[in-house]
This record gives structure tokens, C-alpha cells and sequence, in this order.
């Protein structure tokens, strides 16, 4: 990939790690970066930069950068 | 009366543990910790990385009835933290789940009372620690047991850090009523925590503000949960706003909600608030447990007394430690004092229920770390860089002198405290604000950027 996946950017953002640390199968609670603070800062961060709401279960079940991407095609974003 | 960590019949059929599929009765545990027992030396000092497991347990236990003081310490620590921990206090064993590594023979100067040794950071691996006796850890125990409403059929979900004392006395009061303890490491934001609370049967929970703050952002006050019957806080202080939303929810499900106050220097509790009151005094931490009492001291040491005057709380009663160590050689004697000076600031109602209004020393609690202040601007100035730090609940300020990089200051102390960078609100300037004195001047930090 030449430019950057706009999820993978958020997650880097949101999780403050390196971009190049961001790959679909990044899991969470895999790396000390990837908490619940860092998580609730993640919902925060996709439900503004995706424009999307994300309800209890989509934020449980959020578990991995793959499911990410599975979960806001659900509500229709492609990422 | 019979001690939680002794092994006792009328209980033994009882469940005791369960962990990942796994049920250990009373007997099947006080079998494994005698057996493990008998492996100890007593008096050697025992490490032990305590996960939420059944071999932490049954060595924590086994520790206890041997009278081996024991060291718990967070197994998140990287192996740099761990080194400096093993070279501050020699242990002789150290234990990590299954694992366990011989270091060395020698009988060490300890004093005979220290059962227990709780960090006073979990995550900063900082040398510090809390010595508390066999007698704290029962006292407060049984203080527990007496105004909570546990009882020999409940079921506790006990997912906060074993080597924290919060998490340890939800361990300790259980297994004193025969109660059973569901370890795990679900949290709120993972599938298995309300997977466990439904097939568990979790009867309470416990938690700090931040567990609550993630179960409220995830629904929690509109599930039924019809097992659980109680559910408790500490660790800090839980928004208002959050404080009612959960006791309205209690009160509608005809569940119980205690907000509840303690230091690891008190072994654990010190004071609660009765859960009739949490909707009406959502601010408050109650009254002191069974056996303790605050009294109040201005800035002189002078005892205040009466309703609505401000002084620091200071705590009397039988679970204060036996005091700090910070190395082997601190464990040689101690001299527990009779009262603890809690560091917080605080006034009693009318009705006798304690509020605390904010802190004597420059401490502050984020992400429900304990975080001295003037520490982190020793670690820094440590590296060259003068910066002045403060803050609240919320968010850590810390602004840096001269030629610093904002962004690179908050994510260096971030990694430090090993906390989310969002905690960290870094700041720069050419030169900081400094009173007549030469001392920082904090208040004006704190109104120039709001906190």
C-alpha cells in the first residue's frame, strides 16, 4: 500500500503508536498501547472521522483492526 | 474466629475458585495451599507476579500459612522493572504462575509481622511498597464482611489486579464467608466480561471509576442483570453524575450500589456509603467501616471537630499497615503508627457522612494510578527538562521550560506512567510562572489552562 489506509491511520492515532504497527490482524489487549482508554479513544475517533454511531456490541465486539473494518461496512462505511 | 487464609471445614464443599472452566472446592484449594506450603521455608520472602489465576491464589495462601512474607507485584512489569525489584529486595523465591525459580537461601532480616507487601504503584514497578500484617488483612476482612452484604452463595466477580488492595480485599472478604470467587481477566469492553457475568452468575461486582465510566458508556444501566445483586466502588473518585446513574439504576433493579473509600495504606477500606444514601449524597464517602473513625486535623495538627469544617482525614483503626518499604533492608523492623494521615482533605455532614473535597500532598489519580506529582518533575528534571506538572481526575498537565517539544513531552511521561498519551495534556512555554518564592506557581498553571 502506497498511501495510508485511513483506518489504519486512525488507529495509530488513537492507540499513539507508529503506522507501520497498524495491520489488520493488530488484536486487542496484544499490545500495552491498545487498553479500554485507548479503546473508548478509538470508538470516539471512528464515530467522528466514519460518521458513524457504534453501539454496544459493535465497541465489544471491535476486537481487531479487521473486525474494524467488517464492523463499519455493516453500517455502510467502506474503509 | 477462624482466619480466611486457614483452612477450615465448614466450608469445604463449598466452591471456592473458578477460573477459565476450572471449579477448585474449599477442600480441593486448602489441599493444594497446604501442599504448596509444605514446599516454603518460613520466613523466606517470597515474589510472587500475581496474576487473576488459582496458582497465584494458592501460593498467595500457601504464603500465609507459612508465614512467608510475600512481595505481590503486577505480572505486567517488563523484565527491566522486574530486574530492579528482584535487586532491591533479594526474595528467595520467586513464583510466577507455575513457574517457580529458587534464588537463594539466606534467612533475611525480617520483621516477623509482614505477611503481605502491596505496590503503592502497580504499573511504575516503583520500589515502594505497603507492609501489612496477617491481622490488617484479616481486620479489614472482617470489617468488610460485617457491612457488606456477602454472603456464603454469592458469587464475585474478581477482575481487578490481584497485587492491588482493592482487588486483593474482594479475594480476602470472599473466602472468610465461604463465598465463591470468579477470577478472570474480563473487562468491560471484551465479550467475556458479560459473557461471565450471565453464565457465572455473578452476584457483585467490583470496580474503579474507570470500570464504571466504560460499563456506562456500554449500557450497562439498561441490562436487567438479574443475578447480580450488589455492586461496588472505590479507587478513587466517581463523577456525580455517574455516582446517580448507577445508584438510580440500583434502585430501580432492586440492586444495592456502594461507593466506598480506602487507601492501600489502610490494608483496603475505610469508609462507605450506605446505598440508601448514594442517590441523595452522590459526593459522599459515607461512614468509617466496622472498628475504624476519622478524626479531622487543620494545617497545625490541631483535631477539629464538629460538622462541615475542612482539615485532612486522618484514619484510626486496626487495619493501618505496619508501614512503608521501599528495600530488603526497610523490612528489618517497623514501627506501625497508631493513626494514618490519609493526605486527603475532607468534612464531616451533620449526619456524620464524610465528602472528600482534594488532597494535602501534590498526588493526583489518573486512569486509577496513584501519580506523585513532584515525581515526575524529579524524572524529568532527572533528563534535563524543567517542567512543572499538575491535575485532575482526568487529565495530566505537564508543561515543560524552554526549549521542550510539547507533543514529545507528554508522550515520553505517558510511556513512563505507562498510561494512554490522551491523559497527557503536554504544554510549553519560555518560562514558567514562579511565585515570589521561586516556587512553581501552580494555581496560576492551573487557571491559565483550565485545571
Amino acid at each position: 500500500m502506497t498511501t495510508a489506509d485511513p483506518l489504519y491511520q486512525v488507529f495509530a492515532d488513537s492507540l499513539a503508536i507508529p503506522l507501520e504497527q497498524v495491520n489488520d490482524e493488530l488484536t486487542y489487549n496484544t499490545i500495552p498501547q491498545w487498553d479500554s482508554t485507548a479503546h473508548m479513544v478509538l470508538v470516539a475517533e471512528l464515530e467522528n472521522h466514519f460518521k458513524v454511531m457504534l453501539d454496544t456490541d459493535d465497541i465489544i465486539d471491535m476486537s481487531s483492526v479487521a473486525k474494524a473494518r467488517e464492523i463499519l461496512a455493516k453500517h455502510g462505511v467502506t474503509a | 474466629m477462624s482466619t480466611f487464609y486457614q483452612g477450615v471445614t465448614y466450608r469445604s464443599d463449598r466452591q471456592a475458585l473458578w477460573c477459565d472452566g476450572i471449579t477448585l472446592s474449599y477442600r480441593e484449594l486448602d489441599e493444594q495451599v497446604d501442599a504448596f506450603a509444605g514446599q516454603l521455608v518460613t520466613g523466606h520472602l517470597v515474589m510472587l507476579y500475581a496474576g487473576r489465576d488459582i496458582p497465584t491464589l494458592v501460593t498467595y495462601l500457601a504464603c500465609l500459612r507459612r508465614g512467608c512474607p510475600v512481595l505481590l507485584v503486577s505480572p505486567t512489569l517488563d523484565s527491566e522493572k522486574r530486574r530492579s525489584l528482584t535487586d532491591c529486595y533479594t526474595p528467595n523465591v520467586i513464583i510466577e504462575a507455575d513457574k517457580l525459580t529458587q534464588c537463594h537461601d539466606r534467612l533475611l532480616s525480617i520483621d516477623p509481622r509482614i505477611a503481605v507487601l502491596l505496590p503503592t504503584s502497580g504499573s511504575t514497578g516503583s520500589p515502594k511498597f505497603v507492609a501489612l500484617s496477617a491481622d490488617n488483612l484479616q481486620a479489614n476482612a472482617a470489617s468488610i464482611t460485617a457491612y457488606l452484604p456477602i454472603q456464603s452463595n454469592d458469587r464475585t466477580l474478581a477482575n481487578l489486579p490481584v497485587c492491588y488492595s482493592y482487588g486483593l480485599s474482594v479475594i480476602n472478604s470472599h473466602l472468610l464467608k465461604g463465598a465463591t470467587v470468579i477470577l478472570s481477566d474480563a473487562q468491560p469492553m471484551q465479550r467475556d466480561f458479560w459473557d461471565i457475568l450471565e453464565t457465572q452468575c455473578i452476584t457483585s461486582l467490583a470496580g474503579v471509576p474507570h470500570t464504571y465510566q466504560l460499563l456506562l458508556r456500554l449500557g450497562f444501566t439498561r441490562k436487567s442483570l438479574p443475578h447480580l445483586r450488589y455492586f461496588t466502588q472505590a479507587g478513587g473518585k466517581l463523577a456525580v453524575d455517574a455516582v446517580k446513574a448507577l445508584a438510580d439504576y440500583a434502585q430501580l433493579h432492586h440492586k444495592a450500589f456502594y461507593v466506598m473509600y480506602g487507601q492501600t495504606e489502610a490494608t483496603a477500606r475505610m469508609a462507605y456509603l450506605s446505598p440508601e444514601l448514594a442517590a441523595h449524597k452522590p459526593g459522599a464517602i459515607g461512614k468509617t467501616i466496622p472498628g475504624g473513625h476519622f478524626t479531622l486535623v487543620d494545617d497545625e495538627g490541631r483535631t477539629l471537630s464538629g460538622p462541615d469544617k475542612q482539615g485532612e482525614l486522618v484514619y484510626h483503626g486496626p487495619n493501618i499497615m505496619l508501614g512503608y518499604v521501599s528495600s530488603v533492608k526497610d523490612m528489618h523492623t517497623l514501627q506501625p503508627q497508631k493513626s494514618l494521615h490519609t493526605g486527603d482533605l475532607g468534612y464531616v455532614d451533620k449526619d456524620g457522612d464524610w465528602y472528600i473535597t482534594g488532597r494535602v500532598k501534590r498526588v493526583t489519580k489518573v486512569s486509577g494510578e496513584r501519580i506523585n506529582l513532584d515525581d515526575i518533575e524529579h524524572w524529568l528534571a532527572g533528563q534535563g527538562i524543567t517542567a512543572a506538572c499538575w491535575g485532575n481526575d482526568q487529565t495530566l498537565f505537564v508543561c515543560g521550560e524552554g526549549e521542550t517539544d510539547a507533543k514529545e513531552l507528554s508522550g515520553s511521561v505517558a510511556r513512563y506512567l505507562s498510561i494512554h498519551p490522551s491523559l497527557v495534556k503536554g504544554l510549553q512555554r519560555d518560562t514558567l510562572p514562579r511565585t515570589d518564592n521561586g516556587k512553581l506557581d501552580y494555581p496560576r498553571l492551573a487557571q491559565e489552562y483550565g485545571v
